[in-house]
């Protein structure tokens, strides 16, 4: 439960779906950087970070879902924090990352933002 | 043991023959006691007739020779008539001439014919006689004995008669007269008188009690009326027959049951006789019958007493014996079985207080380590009192410094040289003899004391005895001595191996207890051990390793280390099974149960390897629960993977007991009940009792209920756990890795201390953050020790968390770090302070603001 697990699907295609489950904080950062990394260099247009079965974030690991977004904005693209728990949309909330990354209420939602933004990218 | 008696029944079989032996030889005693007695009885009822046949034949003799007597005075008397008939006056018929010759023969008052002398002439008429003459000299013609003399001529004896003048009673002799030429001129006549029969005293002394004298009319001239006898019958047969013995007859006065002896005088024709009741004739020889059977009598009784007596002294004897021999049995038993010296001193005391009658004994020994006897046993009648040992010693403390026995026999003696010995009664000493005991007759190793109640000389069989007794218990002493010696060794030794203290929290108690066993003067391979860890953890380990002795000590000693050193490391019980296992060679055997407690939170995992279950006892139920779901063969035949862990959490009142074989086994119940028995036990605290109460609690009545103490070694460990501690103070490594189960036991301990959800939330991650920064900054990464302190107070935590590092100052500022601005947006309070030492970071939290914060 302590261990973070990292589950990352259509890493090719347009729209990714990273999940996280367990804790992500400065001992578990670790797997999180490497395949945001990977995922960052396929270039997906969306990528999504289900938080639905994160228990815990602490500072770091904010610190890091920021650092991604970056890569990801700097690159046209964008990345949104879908479903984060009290604890973890805690931490988010006194980082005020909200303000950065957007954050969905469920997974389904904030992939519905993500296609909202596309048409509207579309049509400018 | 079937088919094999208990020697006890086998001795009740002999003292039964005994018994019955003794009972024949009684019975043939009796029977021949009693039967010459009978014997004697008839006998002496045989001599009773034989003196009855001599009474009357002595009766008889008194007839025949009062017969003879009678007939030798009628014929001296006759003979004295016919000398005077014959005298010249007489022949010649001078009256005158006769008168004075018959005055001259027979003078007044004299012996001859004291009724008189006279002559009577053939008409009848009486011519001469000896006495005065006083008017006209009586005719006699019509006399029977005058008309008998002169129709026969010969000499006749009349019967009773009653003189016409006089009126006298008298017998009248008389013989006829003749003158010269030979012619019968008339009859001389010579009364006797006959005085009225009297019992005289003369007459009892010569047996003629009863006589009777009957003349041939039949008149009884010994009645005063000349009487006939009413029994005419015997009369008959009297004159018929002469001479004879009656025994049972009926009297002359006509009454039955007489005896009747009668003779006749054949001069007189009268009958002789005596004639008394039988019971008087015989009366002497039937007291001397009634004497002889009473005599026999009393030597009957006297035989009997003195036999039952010799009997019931047989069986006193035989019954002393028999106890005797059951003391001496029991005594070698009890020394066979003796381990200690208290026990051998015990079955000394109990023997010499049984042998002998109204005595106390005293066993005072010499320990190796005492300067001087102590008094080990004391038993008998009238034991207690206020006398002190050093009294009750002194006897058996002067046979021990002479080495030889020492004897007072009287009450003076004993108080001359025994002060100390109580005097007054009911517990008055009288005699004492006391003997040292001797081991081969060389070093002494105590001594013995017997106080008698009574004035009593010891014989030289008693001393014998007791020597004997006492040869038996030296050498018994001389082992039980050493045996303890190297118990206590064996027990130091145990006691060295394990740990003498445990380590205290808040919210916990330990307490342990080893008790070596009874029998065993080995050292044992049971242990007990606890680990708190830094962290909050607590490890236990109970054990036993298979066999006694140093190898098994040893054993255990490495075990335990082992498991001191995995406890600092591991939290998993089964892992710390599993890497005991590489520590057990393999022909060894160890059961262990080892378990893992969190303080905080009460999680708890245990394994067990072949070990009987640690018992829970839920502090607010009373539940008593067996922990025993997670068990693997013991180390030694356990494979690495089937050592297993179970988790539970425990309650919040708890008290967790774990133990070796030793305190629930017996050699004759098995284990299951043994468990069952110690549960019932810690079930019964009611709460409230430490952990060290509990185990004093438990050793105690385990003890009790087997009465003869332990049989093997015990080991125990009891823990308690009092509520969810409202402080949190632990030390955890530096590492980032640690702070995953930290933040696990932060919020177990938080729900458990009722902190709500948010609250939860925000603490948990302020003291990640600070945590971070320790491990970030202070240690740079380096490990080192993190300590956490969490302070449940009123309304709001109090957290500190420490590090010894040497801070960083980060960049950019820490201050404006996310780990500050966490810690800031959770806490009321949040300040750092460094120093050379290291950095605190205080926080506080305010609690029970749950909807405001939630709004955040």
């Amino acid at each position: 439960m302590s261990a973070l697990e990292v589950e990352v699907t259509g890493a090719g295609e347009d729209v990714a779906l990273v999940v996280l489950r367990g804790e992500l904080d400065f001992a578990s950062g670790e797997s999180l950087s490497s395949a945001l990394a990977d995922l960052v260099a396929r270039h997906p247009s969306r990528v999504v970070v289900d938080l639905a079965e994160l228990e815990f974030i602490d500072s770091s690991g904010v610190k890091m879902l920021l650092a991604a977004a970056k890569v990801i904005e700097a690159d046209g693209r964008s990345m949104i924090l879908a479903a984060p728990k009290l604890s973890v949309r805690r931490a988010l909330e006194i980082l005020r990352i909200g303000e950065t990354v957007p954050i969905g209420a469920d997974r389904d939602t904030a992939l519905e933002v993500d296609a909202d933004s596309r048409r509207r990218g579309g049509a400018a | 043991m079937i088919g094999r008696r208990a020697p006890s029944d086998e001795r009740d079989a002999l003292d039964r023959r005994g018994l019955g032996r003794r009972r024949r030889i009684a019975l043939v005693a009796v029977v021949a006691v009693v039967g010459l007695g009978a014997v004697a009885a008839v006998l002496a009822w045989r001599q009773y007739g034989d003196a009855k046949q001599h009474a009357l034949s002595e009766a008889h003799t008194r007839v025949v020779l009062a017969a003879t007597v009678f007939d030798t005075y009628f014929g001296g008397e006759l003979a004295a008539l016919r000398s005077i008939a014959a005298s010249p006056s007489v022949v010649s018929g001078d009256v005158p001439a006769m008168d004075a010759y018959f005055r001259r023969v027979q003078p007044r008052n004299g012996k001859l014919f004291p009724g008189g002398l006279g002559w009577i002439d053939s008409t009848g008429r009486t011519r001469a006689t000896s006495t005065a003459r006083r008017g006209k000299l009586p005719n006699v013609a019509d006399r029977g004995y005058f008309k008998q003399v002169m129709r026969t001529g010969r000499p006749f004896i009349s019967s009773g008669l009653v003189t016409r003048t006089q009126h006298k009673r008298v017998v009248v002799m008389s013989v006829p007269t003749r003158d010269a030429s030979g012619r019968l001129t008339g009859v001389l006549a010579g009364a006797l008188p006959i005085g009225p029969a009297h019992t005289s005293k003369s007459a009892i002394t010569l047996g003629y009690q009863g006589l009777v004298m009957v003349d041939r009319r039949g008149q009884q001239l010994t009645d005063p009326g000349f009487a006939r006898p009413a029994n005419t019958a015997l009369l008959d047969r009297m004159r018929h027959r002469h001479d004879e013995v009656l025994a049972d007859a009926r009297g002359l006065g006509g009454a039955g049951g007489d005896v009747v002896t009668y003779s006749t005088s054949k001069v007189a024709d009268w009958i002789i006789a005596i004639d008394r009741p039988s019971s008087a004739v015989f009366a002497s020889a039937r007291q001397v019958l009634v004497l002889e059977w009473v005599s026999i009598g009393i030597a009957l009784l006297i035989a009997l007493g003195l036999m039952a007596w010799v009997y019931r002294r047989a069986n006193r004897n035989a019954e002393i014996d028999r106890q005797r021999a059951l003391f001496t049995n029991a005594y070698s038993r009890a020394l066979a079985d003796a381990t200690t010296h208290g026990q051998v001193a015990d079955a000394l005391a109990t023997v010499l207080a049984a042998w002998f009658d109204d005595v106390t004994s005293v066993v005072a020994l010499k320990l190796p380590d005492a300067p001087q006897l102590s008094v080990c046993a004391v038993r008998g009648a009238f034991r207690g009192g206020p006398e002190s040992d050093e009294a009750l010693a002194a006897p058996a403390v002067a046979a021990f410094d002479s080495g030889e026995a020492v004897v007072a026999r009287s009450e003076p003696a004993v108080r001359e040289r025994f002060a100390g010995l109580r005097s007054e009664s009911p517990g008055r000493v009288r005699s004492v003899y006391a003997e040292p005991i001797l081991r081969r007759g060389e070093r002494s190793l105590g001594a013995v004391a017997l106080l008698f109640r009574t004035q009593r000389k010891t014989s030289e069989t008693d001393r014998t005895r007791v020597r004997a007794f006492l040869e038996q218990a030296a050498e018994v002493f001389t082992r039980t001595i050493r045996q303890e010696r190297e118990h206590e060794a064996a027990v130091t030794l145990q006691r060295s191996l394990l740990p003498d203290s445990l380590p205290e929290r808040d919210g916990a108690e330990l307490a342990v207890r080893y008790q070596a066993g009874s029998a065993g003067l080995e050292v044992g391979g049971d242990w007990y051990d606890a680990v708190l860890r830094p962290d909050g953890f607590v490890l236990l380990s109970v054990g036993d390793v298979a066999g006694r002795g140093i190898r098994a000590a040893t054993l255990m000693a490495q075990l335990r280390n082992a498991f001191r050193a995995y406890a600092f490391d591991h939290t998993s019980p089964a892992e710390i099974g599993r890497r005991l296992l590489r520590h057990v060679p393999e022909d060894e055997m160890v059961t262990t149960v080892t378990v893992s407690l969190d303080l905080y939170t009460h999680a708890c995992a245990y394994a067990v390897s072949g070990h009987p279950p640690p018992l829970l006892l839920d502090g607010a139920t009373g539940a008593v629960t067996r922990l025993a779901s997670s068990g693997s063969p013991p180390l030694g035949f356990a494979d690495p993977a089937a050592i297993v862990e179970e988790e539970l959490t425990l309650p919040e009142q708890t008290t967790l007991l774990a133990y070796t074989d030793g305190l629930v086994e017996r050699r004759d119940t098995c284990i299951d009940d043994g468990i069952d028995l110690l549960a019932e036990i810690l079930a019964e605290n009611r709460g409230g009792e430490s952990a060290d109460e509990t185990a004093s609690r438990l050793l105690g009545v385990v003890h009790e209920r087997r009465g003869a103490g332990f049989d093997d070694d015990a080991a125990f460990l009891v823990l308690r756990l009092m509520g969810i501690p409202a402080r949190m103070e632990i030390e955890i490594p530096a590492d980032p890795g640690a702070l995953a189960l930290l933040r696990a036991r932060l919020r177990r301990w938080l729900e458990a201390r009722g902190v709500g959800e948010q609250e939860r939330i925000d603490a948990v991650l302020a003291i990640h953050e600070a945590c971070i920064n320790s491990v970030e900054h202070g240690y740079q990464l380096a490990g080192g020790t993190i300590r956490v302190v969490v302070e449940h107070g009123e309304g709001a935590l109090d957290i500190a968390v420490e590090d010894q590092g040497q801070w960083r100052p980060p960049t950019p500022d820490p201050r404006r770090g996310r780990g500050s601005v966490i810690m800031n947006a959770t806490m009321e309070a949040a300040t750092v302070h460094h120093d050379r030492n290291g950095t605190r970071v205080e926080l506080r939290q305010r609690l029970g603001r749950e909807a405001a914060t939630t709004g955040v």
